[in-house]
């Protein structure tokens, strides 16, 4: 962006007319022209995709065990090896992570502003819901759960998981009543009572890759439900209070999802490759107002989606994209670094897992061209 | 022409330098439009979406015909004309006559197709119950088998309330035999194991049945890794295996009297007497990378009592096999597991997580193409063994 709206000023029209203007002595000339040129040449390769390098935050012990939570200054993940769970926490101003809980059962990581959320498992098959002040590293039971949590998020005023039984015939993909079922429930941020919100049974109710919770907004709990048997992919709501399940599209194909704010975003079929099923397009929708637009097309049918700070982000074979208002507005922003294993998009920065020979790595990379100068400079 | 020269390069440089980059992004964007491209073509050859890759799968039998019977294709619950009807999960399937019962699993009604019409037979509600009664009143939870009892009563598995239900013509419905068993904290009964009399013998997630002349019903018990037995008087036993099911979820007897069983859970198939033991299948023929056995059905093709002819539809793979003695032969779909939807010959077929199987008159199967939501019609004509 700031390589072309340079190089827009530097018309040739411009370049001329200074010269035809000007008295100094050619070398002078030659030499301005010159840091001219590494300029808008060395802007313009930071607007690129391809300036811009990982760079390690810090290493992860053991492996990562949940995916990066992470919002404003923070980023927390949980890792660990065997039993053993540590849930630690990074500025991402790069200082030295801390580890702020310990525990065998950890498990469904959420942020939001200053504290994080997590769950660990009781002996007895039960769970407690734990607070802990991301500053002060504190920690406090919020609320004592019947069962396990997974996929635990953090909006909308609303901490929404769920948990996920196995089906009660295994193996066997054609019968409905005895497929997973998955029970998402929530409670208030602030104080509440922990509510069923749904229960979710048939093929979309598969634990893992069949259903996957999006987190609250308008008092509403979206998720997606795929189906492997029949190749498509539902997005629903309903109220965080309980209530009817609404269903706000279907799409043909195991598809992706992402809530931020106000705004939802998912994948579907291409629109404008026909028949071609190695295509995706993106679909956004406030869901306060209703109504989805398309915003992205001719993206790989993998392609994963991302909200932050009301902006929508599209990940394809690891490079990432930002989504703009319409169809063919798309950019990339980075190109994936080998060993990228997930990635979210927090503030100007990605941030994300790299797993590399010696084990995994937490790193961030600056996403605009203004970041990367500031990174540059920085060190 | 020197001065010109001084001057206009630094011009010339940048607008390079600029004309470079923008090629450089210009040929990785292609670069990904073709690689995604390549991708597509590769998809269509391996006929992931249709006929397109017919001539690189396995050649089906010329003279096997598919053809959509009932559904349009997408999930829903709508009666009317067959190819306007709706299913959603559609999971078995039998035959009486020019009658077809599909046991519409996520409806949780028993459907019919007549004369051209579908309907609903019993139950049809969005959320899954348990009540008996009249047409309009009797509740089912995801029922997945039906069978046709001698006298020409339907039983249906009543999947997620594991009783076994009876439906009568009008829509009655009574159950024929399982108790209720305790429930989880969502209020759903979770099945037990008992044998005794039929009202107080429990099930776990029975699915696919059958019966034979004498009023026998055999149900293929799935949560419970058994076949069991419900003998006319309202006994339920345990047919003997030698060995161990784990999630069965078909049975038919074929035309030599013969009992098959599909495990769709260990991925086997069991023969054995009516009466057991069953024994593992030692098949020859190559089934596909994901075998799932599931629907079984016996021959419909004419063939005589001394010759084996069972139709085998597996879940996994999206085909129809016919188990040809110690063979298993590709009758239908790809069987590579290439799943898609599409009528036609046998080797441009294509199924999505086929079902239930049911035999009907002249040489006609019914399968329940679950992932399709569609009851599909298989014709083999006799003559179709000897061409493969």
């Amino acid at each position: 962006m700031v390589g072309l709206a340079a190089s827009s000023a530097l018309s040739p029209f411009c370049v001329a007319h200074w010269h035809a203007s000007s008295g100094d002595p050619p070398k002078l000339r030659r030499s301005v022209s010159i840091i001219v040129i590494l300029a808008v040449a060395g802007l313009a390769y930071l607007s690129t995709g391809w300036s811009a390098r990982p760079r390690v935050l810090c290493l992860v012990n053991g492996r990562p065990l949940s995916p990066l939570a992470g919002e404003g200054r923070w980023v927390a993940w949980l890792e660990g090896d065997g039993k053993e769970r540590r849930l630690v926490l990074a500025p991402r101003s790069g200082r030295r992570p801390r580890t702020v809980l310990t525990g065998a059962g950890l498990s469904g990581l959420a942020v939001s502003g200053e504290s994080a959320y997590v769950t660990r498992a009781e002996a007895g098959g039960g769970a407690e819901l734990l607070e802990i002040s991301l500053p002060g590293g504190g920690t406090k039971t919020i609320a004592e759960l019947s069962e396990g949590a997974d996929q635990l998020t953090c909006s909308g005023g609303w901490l929404v998981w769920q948990k996920s039984r196995p089906a009660g015939v295994l193996g066997v993909p054609f019968v409905a009543a005895a497929a997973p079922v998955t029970v998402v429930r929530a409670r208030p941020v602030a104080e509440g009572p922990v509510r069923v919100v749904a229960v979710v049974s048939g093929e979309g109710g598969a634990s893992n890759d069949g259903f996957e919770l999006l987190g609250a907004a308008g008092d509403r709990a979206y998720w997606i439900e795929r189906s492997p048997a029949s190749q498509r992919t539902w997005v629903r709501r309903a109220p965080c209070a309980g209530g009817a399940t609404e269903t706000i599209a279907e799409e043909q194909g195991l598809r992706r999802a992402a809530l931020g704010g106000e705004v939802l975003v998912w994948t579907g079929p291409s629109l404008e490759a026909g028949r071609a099923q190695s295509f995706a397009s993106v679909k956004r929708m406030n869901v306060g107002k209703g109504g989805a637009d398309a915003i992205a097309d001719w993206l790989g049918t993998g392609t994963a989606v991302m909200i932050s700070d009301g902006q929508a982000y599209a990940q394809e074979r690891g490079s990432l994209w930002r989504l703009g208002e319409r169809r063919g507005e798309q950019r990339r922003l980075s190109v994936g670094p080998p060993g990228l294993m997930s990635a979210r998009v927090i503030g100007d920065e990605e941030v994300m897992f790299l797993e590399g020979a010696g084990g995994s790595a937490v790193a961030k990379r600056p996403l605009t061209a203004w970041a990367r100068l500031r990174a540059m400079v920085g060190g | 022409m020197q001065r010109m020269k001084n001057e206009v390069s630094p011009i010339l440089a940048v607008v390079l330098i600029l004309v470079a980059l923008a090629a450089v992004q210009l040929l990785y964007w292609r670069g990904l439009v073709h690689e995604g491209t390549a991708q597509m073509g590769k998809g269509r050859g391996r006929g992931g979406g249709g006929g397109g890759g017919a001539e690189e799968v396995a050649a089906g039998l010329p003279d096997v015909r598919v053809e959509t019977a009932a559904g349009q294709g997408q999930a829903g619950y709508r009666d009317g004309a067959a190819r306007q009807a709706l299913f959603d999960g559609p999971a078995g399937v039998a035959v009486v006559g020019e009658v077809t019962y599909i046991a519409d699993s996520r409806n949780n009604a028993v459907r019919m197709l007549r004369d051209g019409q579908v309907t609903t037979l019993a139950g049809g509600s969005k959320e899954p119950g348990y009540a008996d009664g009249p047409r309009g009143v009797a509740r089912f939870s995801g029922p997945a088998g039906i069978a046709v009892g001698p006298g020409g009563e339907l039983f249906v598995s009543d999947t997620g309330n594991h009783r076994i239900r009876r439906v009568k013509a009008d829509g009655a419905v009574s159950t024929y035999a399982g108790a209720a068993t305790p429930k989880d904290d969502l209020g759903r009964e979770t099945g037990g194991y008992r044998e005794g009399r039929a009202a107080q013998a429990e099930f776990r997630y029975p699915v696919g049945m059958t019966a034979d002349d004498s009023g026998t019903v055999y149900v293929a018990d799935a949560g419970n890794h058994a076949v069991r037995r419900i003998s006319p008087s309202g006994e339920v036993t345990t047919v003997a295996v030698e060995g161990k099911l784990q999630s069965p979820t078909s049975i038919c007897f074929a035309p030599d009297g013969s009992m098959w069983v599909s495990d769709t859970g260990g991925g086997r198939v069991w023969t054995g007497p009516a009466g057991g033991p069953l024994r593992k299948w030692q098949e020859k023929g190559e089934a596909s990378k994901r075998f799932l056995p599931a629907g079984l059905a016996p021959t419909a093709d004419g063939a005589g009592r001394d010759q084996l002819h069972v139709y085998l539809a597996d879940s996994g793979g999206h085909c129809l096999y016919r188990i040809e003695g110690a063979e298993l032969v590709l009758v239908a779909g790809a069987g590579d597991a290439a799943a898609g939807s599409s009528d036609g010959g046998g080797d441009v077929a294509r199924f999505l997580c086929p079902a239930g199987l049911a035999s009907g008159g002249a040489g006609d199967l019914y399968l329940a193409d679950y992932g399709n939501n569609v009851i599909r019609r298989v014709s083999v004509a006799m003559s179709a063994k000897e061409e493969r």
